[in-house]
């Protein structure tokens, strides 16, 4: 079921732009307060860049479930609407409320029913069925899903009656929905540049050669679900020896982002000392520019990956290229001496660029609808206000789902209260 | 009382159980009621706020599909439109009207025998919560409200929100004063704000202030917190749904380091807000800056016995250079750093500012290397250079020791004896990284320095987040983890066969088992979570957790009428 279109009717709601953590735990709370919420994701799940994570610091534990748990609750709670694949254009205020352009992708083949049995595939006379997204590298956590690829559907609906399930739809149509809302909360996180990118600084060399991998990607290559034998670097297969880790690739730098995001250092740390434990003899090298770990036993976190042997260099390196006689090539000013040497590495892991989603009436080319700077009952949570991590995101949600009830009580007159049971004097 | 809240799922069940046929196979005490959707909260509500009379306990048993259905989408609509009332599933969907598959006409016969089945198993539902231990709760959730221990941002912020909430909300703090260390600042970072505006801004109508009184002890009993304040010399109890600890942390002094004992001129980041303050507001002159300040970072932190980075300090020696800077140009500030630690935008944006007012930032390894110069006061600070040349001097009148927050031992005290756990330091620990403000314990939220390090920013939001999980807490009775329905009731304690032992107390990981007057043991429902250690321990056999088959008592109550109809 993608969507109850019963959803419509109900006027008094919120609007929760992006089900990540912080979309999620910002629905969750205003659930709990007795309000109703449209939850608007544009992937095919919530759980949001969490989910593409192997291992969540300071704990490692495994980021899926704890991720998994808290949609589950988003998906069952009967005040949340969830709407996948869906996306804000605008939004628009009549001095009232406020209107959300919304677009939905339908999907060819709905996720939640299919069986990746393969039937479809092999009812399709133009091997139009992919097994495999090939934009999505990172889906160990997700059940495999059958695609479309639409360069080669003629549209001839063998597969739709081949799926025993009936979760193919070739006629599926993108639908725009205009829904009134009272209250905003963006919560649409960060993205990492492809590799490539320009915001990654091309010094990098991310997408230059498969040994130089982005710290997303690099997440996805070590994931446990991979299974856990020698490591082999992507390029051609040779094991793994040296690794390095570059921070502030395309961050705190005027060209490109100006700001630190918070949350790399941590992840570096945890990405560096989770391939030390898989192979202790391996030389990893992490280059830093400031090593930060002001959370809750983030400190020690470092210290522990210190303690275990890694090397920890304060130096941003000028160049990473692939080197001639094989593997990847650093430039960099030794922190001691401050003179530039060169090493050669087996993989290169760039971490940095997290830039914050724009959002929707920001984004260029979105429709023309007027939206004031910011009308009341906008407001923005997790990555997307300020860069945080798992916890600060968690908190908040949390924050801005209670200012955003406390608001609308003003709105309705003050005073009023979410739990009737509590407020004789509502009565 | 006693209500059948019967789903028709959109009339898929309602062809083989006729509405009128279940309410005459059931006992004429239970009163039956028709839902559309159960699974669908607006009309659930609708259909149910005016017919169940305020002020009563009710049983309600949904019968409805299966838990692994809607079930439990169905009892959560019924938890929201009835919050007081005590809930069983009976699953007469799948379980009953969904296996009368005859594709065509029922049989007159079939039919009244699934409308039996039926009630059976509404009955079965019935049984089930009586079997259940009566709630120890007394009285209607948030009628005793949340207690939020410090009155600093964290706990100020965490009780206007509740207030805003529509929750009777107590602010303790053994201070006369509200506003924490907040309270003694002048300016915030990173936006610049004036403390106090700030402060003001989180208003204390409708708190019941408790200030200048001290939480003495914080325990559970009977399913509520109790809490010890002590006011003068008088000691009080009261009670309380749920906790918001707010307790913070108190600055570490800069003490000895750098001589400061026998050399004038060594301070710390508060003395110099003070200063600051003072000029700002026009009550000293600018001339009482002095001409060179040297900012040392990490004094007290990152070391062998305090192993943690307080955050805190490198946005406030920032916000303080610049501070300095706008009162009097001329005066040279250096920010000596191991590193400087500003995520995020607006902490960037700041450090670009003072970079861009002329502040200086030296970085050096290791601060043992730092070497102070001047016999009464200070005059000069070295710093090693590297490759061994000459020591790097920075002239200096005042040097300003950036030291960490560290957590109190009353805070902690407080935090242990709520069965929170805290780290060696003190501060007190949650459930990291994915619930951070609930900590071990039910019913008990943490916000702001108490857990770790918090600018008046950060302890803003996080006293605000706590207030609405505390806020969702006393609604439910329970943690927000729990919010997917549990059909089964806590374990329990069979009373002939329980010899008193004790097992159970000591081996509950959740401190649900406890004595009771006279010596009884009892099961305390909201902090159960079903784990079944008790069972293990109890060598009596009376510690029980619910079965997972039908009890005996549930079949009697499935079979009793046509018990009924064979003895008579």
């Amino acid at each position: 079921m993608l969507c109850d279109r019963n959803f419509l009717d109900d006027h008094d709601r919120v609007l929760v732009v992006g089900g990540g953590v912080a979309g999620m735990h910002a629905a969750l709370t205003l659930a709990a307060l007795d309000v109703s919420v449209l939850l608007v994701e544009k992937n095919a799940h919530l759980g949001g860049n969490v989910l593409r994570l192997d291992k969540v610091y300071p704990t490692d534990h495994c980021a899926f479930c704890q991720t998994w748990s808290t949609a589950r609750q988003c998906y069952d709670s009967p005040l949340i609407q969830v709407l996948l694949h869906t996306e804000v254009l605008g939004l628009s205020t009549d001095g009232e409320g406020i209107q959300a352009r919304l677009t939905m992708r339908c999907p060819l083949i709905d996720p939640s029913l299919c069986l990746f049995c393969g039937a479809c595939r092999n009812a399709c006379p133009h091997g139009a069925l992919l097994e495999r997204d090939p934009a999505r590298t990172w889906d160990p956590a997700l059940p495999p899903v059958m695609r479309v690829d639409q360069a080669r559907c003629n549209g001839c609906g063998q597969c739709a009656q081949a799926c025993p399930v009936g979760a193919i739809n070739l006629e599926a149509k993108d639908e725009e929905l205009i829904v009134p809302v009272t209250d905003v909360i963006y919560a649409t996180g960060f993205e990492e540049p492809q590799p490539g990118d320009p915001r990654h600084a091309p010094e990098f060399g991310t997408g230059s050669h498969p040994d130089i991998l982005t710290a997303m990607e690099f997440e996805a290559w070590q994931n446990e679900g991979r299974g856990l034998g020698p490591l082999c670097t992507p390029s051609g297969g040779k094991s793994v020896r040296k690794v390095a880790f570059v921070q502030c690739a395309g961050a705190r730098d005027r060209r490109h982002l100006p700001y630190c995001a918070a949350v790399c250092c941590m992840h570096a740390m945890k990405q560096a000392r989770w391939l030390k434990r898989r192979q202790p003899a391996l030389d990893i090298a992490l280059f830093y520019t400031d090593l930060r770990a002001p959370g809750a036993g983030q400190e020690r976190y470092m210290r522990a990956g210190a303690a275990e042997g890694l090397r920890l260099l304060r130096s941003r390196p000028g160049l990473v290229m692939a080197a001639e006689q094989g593997g990847v090539g650093l430039r960099y000013a030794q922190p001691e001496t401050g003179r530039p040497v060169g090493e050669i590495f087996d993989l290169a892991v760039i971490n940095g660029g997290l830039g914050q989603c724009p959002l929707p009436s920001s984004r260029p080319g979105a429709d023309g609808t007027p939206h004031s700077a910011s009308p009341v009952g906008v407001l923005k949570a997790g990555f997307c206000d300020e860069p945080a991590d798992v916890a600060g995101s968690v908190i908040q949600g949390a924050a801005r789902a209670v200012a955003a009830v406390l608001r609308r009580h003003t709105a309705a007159g003050g005073g009023c209260s979410s739990n009737p049971q509590s407020a004789p004097s509502a009565d | 009382m006693k209500l059948c809240v019967y789903c028709t799922c959109m009339g898929h069940t309602i062809r083989t159980l006729p509405e009128k046929a279940l309410a005459a196979a059931l006992e004429p005490h239970v009163r039956l009621v028709s839902v559309d959707r159960l699974c669908h909260a607006a009309s659930c509500a609708a259909s149910l706020s005016e017919r169940v009379p305020k002020g009563q306990t009710v049983q309600v048993v949904a019968a409805a599909c299966s838990g692994s259905a809607r079930g439990g989408m169905a009892l959560a609509c019924l938890r929201s439109a009835l919050p007081m009332a005590r809930l069983e599933l009976a699953d007469i969907r799948e379980g009953c009207a969904w296996q009368a598959n005859t594709g065509g006409q029922t049989q007159p016969e079939e039919a009244s025998e699934r409308v039996a089945q039926a009630a059976a198993l509404i009955r079965m539902a019935f049984t089930r919560l009586e079997c259940q231990e009566p709630e120890l709760r007394p009285h209607a959730p948030g009628e005793l409200g949340v207690l939020v221990v410090g009155a600093g941002p964290a706990g100020l912020a965490a009780a206007s929100t509740l207030v805003g909430l529509g929750l009777p909300v107590t602010l303790a703090d053994r201070r006369p004063k509200p506003g924490g260390l907040a309270g003694l600042l002048g300016k915030l970072f990173p936006r610049m704000e004036q403390a106090e505006d700030v402060l003001a801004s989180l208003p204390l109508a409708g708190i019941t202030l408790r200030l200048g009184c001290e939480v003495i002890s914080l325990r559970r009993e009977d399913g509520v917190y109790v809490a010890s304040l002590r006011r003068g010399k008088e000691d009080a109890d009261e009670r309380f749904d749920a906790l918001i600890l707010a307790t913070g942390a108190q600055p570490v002094l800069p003490g000895t380091a750098f001589g400061a004992k026998q050399r004038k001129g060594i301070i710390s980041q508060m003395e110099l807000d003070t200063l600051l303050s003072a000029v700002e507001a026009g009550r000293k002159d600018s001339d009482q800056l002095a001409a060179q300040y040297v900012f040392v970072q990490c004094v007290h932190a990152r070391s062998a016995d305090k192993p943690y980075c307080s955050a805190i300090c490198c946005p406030t020696a920032v916000k303080n250079a610049l501070r300095v800077k706008n009162l009097r140009p001329q005066t040279d500030v250096t920010v000596v750093n191991r590193q400087m630690v500003m995520p995020g935008l607006a902490l960037e944006e700041l450090y670009a500012a003072a970079m861009r007012a002329g502040v200086r930032f030296v970085h050096v390894e290791r601060l043992d290397d730092i070497r102070v110069q001047g016999e009464d006061s200070v005059e000069a600070v070295l710093l090693p250079s590297q490759e061994g040349g000459e020591d790097r001097r920075l002239d200096a009148d005042v040097l300003v020791c950036s030291t960490p927050l560290q957590p109190t031992a009353a805070s902690a005290a407080l935090a242990r004896q709520l069965g929170l756990r805290t780290d060696d330091l003190g501060f007190v620990v949650g459930h990291e990284p994915s619930h951070p403000l609930e900590g071990d314990a039910e019913g008990v939220f943490l916000c702001g320095s108490c857990r770790w390090p918090a600018s008046v920013e950060q302890a803003v939001t996080q006293g605000r987040a706590a207030a609405a999980l505390a806020a969702r807490f006393v609604r439910l009775g329970r943690m927000p983890q729990d919010e997917i329905p549990d059909t089964r009731a806590a374990a329990h304690i069979e009373r002939e066969l329980c010899s008193a032992c004790g097992r159970c107390v000591q081996a509950c990981p959740h401190g649900a088992c406890g004595f009771h007057a006279e010596g009884e043991v009892r099961i305390e429902a909201a902090l159960c979570r079903r784990c079944g250690v008790c069972a293990a321990v109890c060598p009596c056999e009376a510690a029980r957790l619910p079965l997972a088959s039908p009890s005996p008592r549930e079949i009697l109550a499935a079979i009793r009428p046509s018990r009924q109809r064979s003895l008579s």
